[in-house]
């Protein structure tokens, strides 16, 4: 029935759509329209995911999906674009709910096995995955025409995105499932140390790659210098931006939701400006407000109770911003790549939690959290496909439609994990 | 840089704002002020082009979705006030006088207006100018009005008659802002299917009725309060965005929808508990947002503000005398119930948004910069008269 409300919705609009001939175009109002239609249609389809135990966010997901240009061409890349600001701010505040949830006090008991599956899981995920991919070059059109050491350093480029993973869908799992124990801990830890691992692994990686494509690649190591005083500058700026605001919730305390947006808002600019990481950054101001200071509980409650609108804004774009088009045309070698990376993720992250004497429950089950790929894979896509030429082009499809099938099935995974160790909580 | 100047700007004014209303024996009118928000457009000014450029005008773009929304809550919101068996708690003289006041105080802005634009140099058609700056002005504020009853605790018909009319004089303005664009240039005569500006208020009657229908049935399934909100947020934004879409007033549509959903849905409460539980966020967030947009109207222009709050005043004075006459009650003063209208706040900023969003240009402008001054005036001298009116009345001691 609710479904039937949301296509009267849709057929409100197809006849607005009618009425509105005539009027200049302007993107704004489409994009209210549009985004308003999005929320509606993300919240029912979620709801219905959530009655059979599915994470919303894969049903907001889907439902974005369709109203994406690939189905039903509501939203299409003027408006995506002009709804980047609202993205980015929800995908900050996410953000502070991920830092925030990074416990020292719970952290610190799990800081071996959170060490362990990073290194291992990441180096393992790397080196197979490339030379599973150096094996099957015959089948990777782009190869073709590159000489030995060009394709070696495409692979290693798709080789390290897909160590990748997405902090955002993992803390969005764990609020919705209102998980808490040793898997939701070293998932959630190991997300956001990995993002900062493949952040300088990515730089590296790339450097030696555009030695190969053009003589305007730098020298690996100063690259890597650079990044790395990126990641340190991000994580200092988040600091003191969580110290300012902890001020604030000591002193103020009023409008805390407002003073939120307001700081996501400031450090999404302040990123821009210095070129910072701000998914990095984000999570510091989380982590230092909820580490530091009395205000944690306060300002984590505050997040989690705004998490529902939140979570459907980001996951409604970051879906209908996915192109299903991509997915359909490199499909087969999609998913090899998936194969591939679920299987050695797999296998790294109970090596991983094996050597970090982790209870069985993190070694059989953890690596569901891991599946999940977004926002990161996508904007190393992005910057593969601007940097790297046709062979670029190439592995930001591939990702674009790993991403797809990835981000449909990892939170699936993971809450289900969760719900099978006996950490997440059961829809009602 | 500029970004810790702009979240120390933030924080300086939330303190500034919280500590000063605690304090105690606080003149109303400075309490007024700080109530107002008008701060927050000050922090808005200081994002903006004018002087940090944090929210510059791409931002300003994108987030006019929250412009959108902003706009739109505060139409459902209002809309969802007139749930009948409550609108039969008061007689219907004293509604009468609300629209009374509310159309006179219009009428002589207007004709003021109508005046001194006549005189100066205007592109945009005067009939609009005059229109809009007459619609912002007719709006009283409910908020300064419930501060003063808060303080002074007064009892009596005055009492309850001045804020029953400063509740519901923005409704005349919202109709005809809502049937005033369709007669704008935003449609031009030959615009889609839809030739006359007749077919565009009909289209947006249907719209608010259509989509308050839709807002009830989706809304009659059982959510929790979290869930409710959610759906609401989605629902003021879808909402507010068909009628941006259609170059409607957002304002207009969201009432009529509130309207339905006031009347028919067995949810009233919960979604009206809803909408008032981030209302103060939202509203924050328009002013800031406003005062970031806000760019200063031509020194032409600039003139016509004073003009406009005395013109404002002597309409309250006069229409809220009128009003006492229609509404049948009794007063000691000559004045009747005018000292008591002049509180101006939070729908008058909304409405000159509004129009801002259609006319980005002068016009924007001018609505912007009557309304924020004259809230500003109505902040520092509404408490005092409406205040003085009912100890005047005896309804306070």
């Amino acid at each position: 029935m609710r479904l039937l409300l949301v296509s009267l919705f849709f057929l409100v609009m197809v006849a607005l759509c009618g009425l509105h001939s005539g009027i200049p175009e302007d993107v704004g109002s489409r994009a209210a329209l549009v985004f308003g239609f999005l929320m509606l249609s993300g919240f029912v389809v979620g709801e219905l995911a959530a009655k059979r135990q599915i994470p919303r966010i894969t049903g907001y997901l889907l439902s974005g999906m369709a109203c994406g240009p690939s189905l039903l061409a509501l939203v299409d890349r003027e408006v995506i674009e002009h709804l980047r600001l609202v993205d980015d701010l929800a995908l900050a505040l996410i953000a502070f709910t991920a830092g925030a949830e990074l416990k020292t006090s719970r952290l610190r008991a799990r800081a071996r096995s959170i060490a362990s599956i990073t290194l291992v899981q990441t180096a393992l995920v790397f080196v197979a995955t490339g030379l599973v991919l150096w094996l099957l070059r015959p089948l990777l059109t782009f190869c073709h025409d590159l000489t030995g050491a060009q394709v070696l350093s495409v692979i290693a480029v798709l080789a390290l995105i897909a160590t990748a993973n997405s902090p955002s869908t993992a803390v969005a799992v764990i609020v919705e499932a209102r998980s808490k124990g040793d898997i939701t801990d070293t998932v959630l830890g190991t997300t956001v140390l990995k993002d900062i691992v493949v952040l300088v692994g990515f730089s590296l990686v790339m450097s030696m790659a555009l030695v190969h494509f053009s003589a305007a690649g730098g020298p690996g190591v100063s690259s890597a210098r650079g990044v790395l005083l990126e990641v340190l500058f991000s994580l200092c700026m988040g600091v003191a931006f969580g110290l300012l605001m902890i001020l604030y919730l000591r002193f103020v305390g009023k409008q805390r939701m407002l003073f939120m947006v307001a700081c996501a808002f400031l450090s999404i600019h302040l990123s821009h400006t210095f070129h910072l990481d701000h998914l990095l950054m984000a999570v510091a101001v989380g982590f230092t407000v909820s580490n530091f200071s009395r205000q944690g509980e306060v300002f984590l409650s505050g997040l989690e109770s705004a998490a529902g609108p939140i979570f459907l804004i980001f996951f409604c774009q970051t879906g209908a911003g996915l192109n299903l088009a991509v997915l359909l045309s490199v499909w087969h070698i999609v998913l090899i790549f998936i194969g591939i990376r679920g299987l050695f993720t797999y296998l790294g992250t109970r090596a991983g939690a094996a050597i970090a004497r982790d209870p069985p429950a993190v070694r059989k089950l953890a690596w569901t959290g891991f599946i999940g790929q977004a926002g990161v894979s996508l904007g190393l896509a992005a910057l593969a496909r601007k940097s790297l030429g046709e062979p670029g082009a190439y592995i930001a499809d591939l990702v674009v439609g790993a991403v797809v099938i990835n981000q449909i099935f990892g939170p699936v995974a993971f809450r289900w994990a969760l719900l099978k160790s006996g950490e997440g909580k059961k829809e009602p | 840089m500029t970004t810790i100047l702009g979240l120390i700007v933030i924080a300086l004014f939330a303190y500034l704002g919280t500590a000063l209303f605690k304090i105690p024996g606080l003149p109303p009118s400075l309490r007024a002020l700080i109530a107002s928000g008008l701060g927050f457009f000050l922090v808005g000014l200081l994002l903006g082009p004018y002087a940090t450029n944090l929210l510059d005008a791409g931002d300003q773009k994108s987030l006019d979705v929250v412009v959108n929304l902003g706009v739109g809550w505060v139409g459902l919101l209002f809309g969802l006030q007139f749930y009948r068996r409550d609108l039969r708690r008061f007689p219907a003289r004293h509604y009468l006088g609300a629209g009374v006041e509310s159309l006179f105080t219009m009428l002589v802005v207007g004709a003021g207006m109508w005046a001194a634009v006549g005189l100066s140099p205007w592109a945009a058609p005067v009939w609009l100018t005059v229109g809009v700056l007459a619609i912002v002005a007719s709006t009283t504020s409910p908020t300064i009005a419930e501060q003063i009853v808060h303080d002074t605790r007064p009892r009596g018909p005055i009492t309850d008659t001045i804020r029953l009319i400063s509740s519901v004089d923005a409704v005349p303005a919202i109709v005809l802002l809502g049937v005033g664009l369709c007669f704008s240039p935003l449609h031009p005569a030959d615009a889609g299917v839809l030739g006359s500006g007749w077919l565009w208020v009909a289209t947006a009657c249907g719209l608010g009725l259509t989509l308050g229908a839709l807002f009830h049935l989706i809304t009659l399934y059982r959510y929790t309060d979290n869930q409710l909100l959610v759906i609401v947020l989605g629902l003021t934004v879808f909402c507010g965005g068909a009628a941006h879409y259609l170059r409607l007033s957002p304002l207009f549509v969201n009432m009529i929808a509130g309207m339905v959903v006031a009347n028919r849905s067995p949810q009233r409460l919960r979604i009206l508990r809803s909408l008032l539980a981030v209302e103060k966020p939202i509203y924050l967030v328009l002013l800031t947002l406003a005062g970031a947009m806000w760019t200063c109207p031509p020194a032409s222009l600039v003139a016509l503000v004073p003009l406009f709050i005395l013109l404002r005043l002597i309409g309250k004075f006069v229409g809220g005398h009128l009003a006492t006459t229609v509404a049948g009650l009794a007063t000691r003063s000559s004045l009747g119930l005018g000292p008591g209208l002049v509180p101006h706040g939070g729908m008058a900023v909304v409405i000159a948004l509004n129009v801002k969003q259609f006319f980005p240009g002068a016009l924007g402008d001018l609505a912007l910069s009557a309304a924020v001054a004259s809230v500003l005036v109505a902040a520092l001298v509404g408490p005092l008269t409406l205040q003085r009116l009912l100890y005047h009345e005896g309804e306070a001691s």
